[in-house]
């Protein structure tokens, strides 16, 4: 497989790569902190009800 | 339909590295083409979604547009920017210089320059209707672009496009198949990733309402 | 009432000149400054002038686009503009059209100082030349109002008008450039005909764009 050229190839793929499943993580992040608010407003809300 | 997405992407690499063919003068650099295109390709839908998702804000008032909009418009800034990337990563080794000023290249850029002011309207207008708005608006001059920039790409004289212009019917089963395969990966890549940002902007405007009650 | 509105427009740049002299001035000491800092011999001059000139019209169009509207914002007036029983879309058309006139204007008084100071000779047809431009004000200035009217109440819109515009007018830009060297080399019109035809597509779309959108730009 080592043929010319091979490292840009394999730079390209992994600027791909990385910039998906960063993206997803992010957003992963994004969703957990979310989620966690949600739940304390939900705890807060019952508490004054 | 991760997992199908995990196995079409590996199937894809190898078929790239193995299976196709390997071209005489750029060798492994020409196989970026697997990815870059898919990459255009997938920038291009998603930019097409952003005007139809803004003209249904404009006409139904419907939130839910508006995050598809959203959704669409970063995913389609994230794949534009990395066939800015990956395109003079192949430009290095095969035209000696990263970059030039030629016809595709440039209006690509002009593109993402356009959805990056989308993105700074966003930021710099308050959470109200009227950011949402006017989002929508820009979303929908900002598409009315793309055709004239397709249009200016084949006005330009000819000679000055550098940029490889494949004929895809006209390629070897292996190469034609390959790309069909991975422009397939992407798209699904991009339908699920605009599902679950669409989802994560849906609970958010949830959030943010549940906070300013309290 | 494209009229009355137009008349208002005028009728307010004229009694205070504000916009006119911060055009013609800006656009001067640009010229100026670019007749200082590159001292090229005449032809590059000539290579580079029409991507020079056309710079300058932007810029200077940005202040012109964005005081036009600003105006509005004071005491309000917009609000009271469109409690009005008119359609919003001539609100557009009255914006765009004297953006164009103040474009035109401006580019009457630089364009001698641009030709003067850089030292560049007259293409042969000067009513073609004429002609382009008018087509490309136009352009700048649907697509400029457009833009402004729509950024006008986010905060930063000094900023973000430019950041928006240039962008989105850059095509209608190359071939303006493209046009006006190929006007001062006097090629003849087969030439360059294909940008002339980008420019005219460019002036259509974007106002009707314009037109259309106009109205969701300007609900409160």
């Amino acid at each position: 497989m080592m043929y010319k050229y091979f490292g840009f190839f394999l730079t390209a793929f992994l600027v791909i790569f990385v910039a998906v499943c960063g993206w997803i993580y992010t957003i992963y992040r994004q969703e957990k902190a979310l989620l966690k608010e949600l739940k304390s407003l939900n705890a807060n809300k019952s508490e004054l009800e | 339909m991760v997992g199908a997405i995990a196995v079409l992407w590996i199937t894809v690499l190898y078929l790239v590295l193995s299976v196709t063919r390997i071209d005489p003068e750029q060798q492994m650099a020409q196989k970026i083409f697997y990815y870059h295109v898919p990459s255009a390709w997938t920038a291009g839908v998603a930019y097409l979604l952003v005007m139809i998702a803004a003209v249904l804000y404009l006409m139904k008032k419907d939130e839910k547009f508006d995050h598809l909009g959203l959704a669409a418009a970063e995913l389609g800034t994230l794949f534009c920017a990395l066939v800015l990337i990956t395109g003079p990563i192949w430009a290095k080794p095969i035209w000696g210089a990263p970059w030039s000023w030629e016809p595709r290249l440039t209006t690509v850029l002009i593109m993402f320059l356009i959805y990056i002011g989308y993105f700074m309207v966003r930021n710099f207008g308050d959470e109200g209707e009227r950011t949402r708005r006017i989002s929508s608006v820009i979303g929908i001059a900002a598409f009315f672009n793309v055709p004239i920039i397709y249009v200016s790409v084949k006005f330009w004289a000819a000679d000055a496009q550098l940029h490889p212009q494949p004929a895809m019917g006209q390629q070897s089963p292996d190469v034609f198949w390959t790309f069909m395969l991975s422009l397939l990966v992407f798209t699904l890549l991009f339908v699920h990733m605009l599902r679950y940002r669409v989802h994560i902007l849906k609970l958010r405007s949830k959030v943010l309402k549940m906070r300013y009650d309290v | 009432m494209l009229a009355v509105l137009l008349r208002k427009d005028l009728l307010i740049e004229f009694r205070s000149r504000e916009i006119l002299i911060s055009m013609v001035t800006f656009g001067a000491a640009v010229t100026l400054l670019y007749a200082f800092a590159f001292r090229p011999s005449p032809q590059s001059m000539q290579t580079f002038a029409p991507g020079l000139m056309w710079m300058i019209f932007l810029f200077v169009s940005v202040l012109a686009l964005h005081r036009s509207h600003s105006l509005e914002k004071e005491f309000d007036a917009f609000s009271m503009i469109l409690s009005a029983p008119i359609e919003r879309s001539i609100l557009f058309v009255s914006k765009c059209l004297s953006g164009f006139i103040f474009l035109v204007v401006a580019q009457v008084i630089l364009l001698p100082l641009f030709f003067l100071f850089l030292q560049l000779p007259l293409p042969s047809n000067l009513g073609q030349m004429m002609a382009v431009f008018l087509l490309v004000d136009l352009g700048i200035s649907a697509a400029g109002s457009l833009l402004s009217g729509t950024v006008m109440r986010v905060r930063v819109n000094e900023m973000l008008l430019p950041l928006l515009l240039f962008p989105m007018v850059t095509p209608l830009l190359i071939s303006a450039v493209k046009s006006t060297a190929a006007m001062m080399e006097n090629q003849p019109f087969s030439q360059w005909q294909l940008w002339f035809q980008l420019i005219v597509t460019f002036v259509v779309v974007y106002s009707l764009v314009g037109y259309l959108i106009y109205d969701y730009v300007s609900e409160e």
